[in-house]
């Protein structure tokens, strides 16, 4: 194959000399990862969308301080935290309340595609550092090291933050998808 | 065999999340294939991971603004 797809790296240095269709090609590949991080935290689509937008913008105007343009996604994961954090402490009685879990009937025989909903709402039972210790792991790939940069504090604070969110999710989840792969299996020798 | 030294037990989250170095890793690999009892932990954790992953990542309601300035118009 000819092509070769551009580096993140590539673009970066492309947008601190000015080019603004280098930094749109790099937000269109973060957006979607960050709006969804950015909503299990903040709980809530409009203001995951207009977090975003703020993470975005000020993360093009500090891109000429990011030393090493190979380490983007965990400066710009930081900025996200951040900015999320920021929001979350703006809005605190209100987030309190729509923070709270909500009373989703955790039915242990549940359908394979209903474990969404199940995830959902045993992230939404964690504390708010157990979850972003998730999310930043689990769904955005981010090794140990990197998790605490974002989050400003030692590896050691990430591991047991994330292994106490591991306890919790495994006490409640492991039960469900055993019944539902048993349910399944009961389906198809049918 | 079962696990009779917890104290020299692998870190298994630090295993099945791929943060264990490569010899902790083989040394972890080679404990898990003569330990029941830590293979059932292990399964556990991988079933746990399995389920997070279920979870559905949601559209964006709209695009980020700087993105539709320029790039996404038709040329």
């Amino acid at each position: 194959m000819i092509f070769r797809e551009v580096e993140d790296p590539d673009l970066i240095a492309k947008a601190r000399r000015g080019d603004v269709e280098a930094y749109n090609l790099l937000v269109s590949r973060w957006e979607k990862r960050v709006f969804n991080y950015l909503l299990r935290l903040v709980s809530n689509r409009e203001d995951a969308m207009d977090v975003s937008q703020d993470v975005f913008l000020k993360a093009y105007q500090n891109l000429p301080k990011l030393d090493d343009p190979a380490r983007f996604s965990g400066w710009l994961f930081r900025i996200a935290h951040n900015e999320a954090f920021s929001m979350l402490r703006r809005k605190r009685p209100e987030t309190e309340l729509a923070g709270e879990p909500r009373p989703a009937d955790l039915n242990p025989r549940l359908l394979p595609m209903e474990l969404s909903l199940a995830v959902e709402t045993a992230l939404g039972r964690l504390s708010p550092d157990q979850r972003e210790t998730v999310l930043l792991k689990v769904y955005q790939g981010f090794k140990f090291e990197e998790m605490a940069e974002i989050l400003e504090c030692p590896v050691s604070t990430v591991k047991s933050r994330l292994y106490t969110a591991l306890d919790l999710l495994k006490a409640t989840l492991a039960p469900m998808q055993k019944a539902a792969f048993l349910k399944q299996s009961v389906r198809g020798e049918l | 065999m079962s696990c009779i030294s917890p104290e020299t037990k692998p870190d298994w989250k630090a295993y099945v999340l791929r943060e264990l170095g490569q010899d902790a890793h083989g040394e972890a690999e080679a404990h898990l294939a003569a330990c029941s009892i830590c293979h059932e932990e292990v399964a556990t954790l991988r079933l746990t991971l399995d389920t997070l992953s279920t979870l559905r990542e949601e559209e964006m309601p709209r695009r980020i603004a700087f993105v539709s300035d320029k790039v996404f118009e038709p040329r």
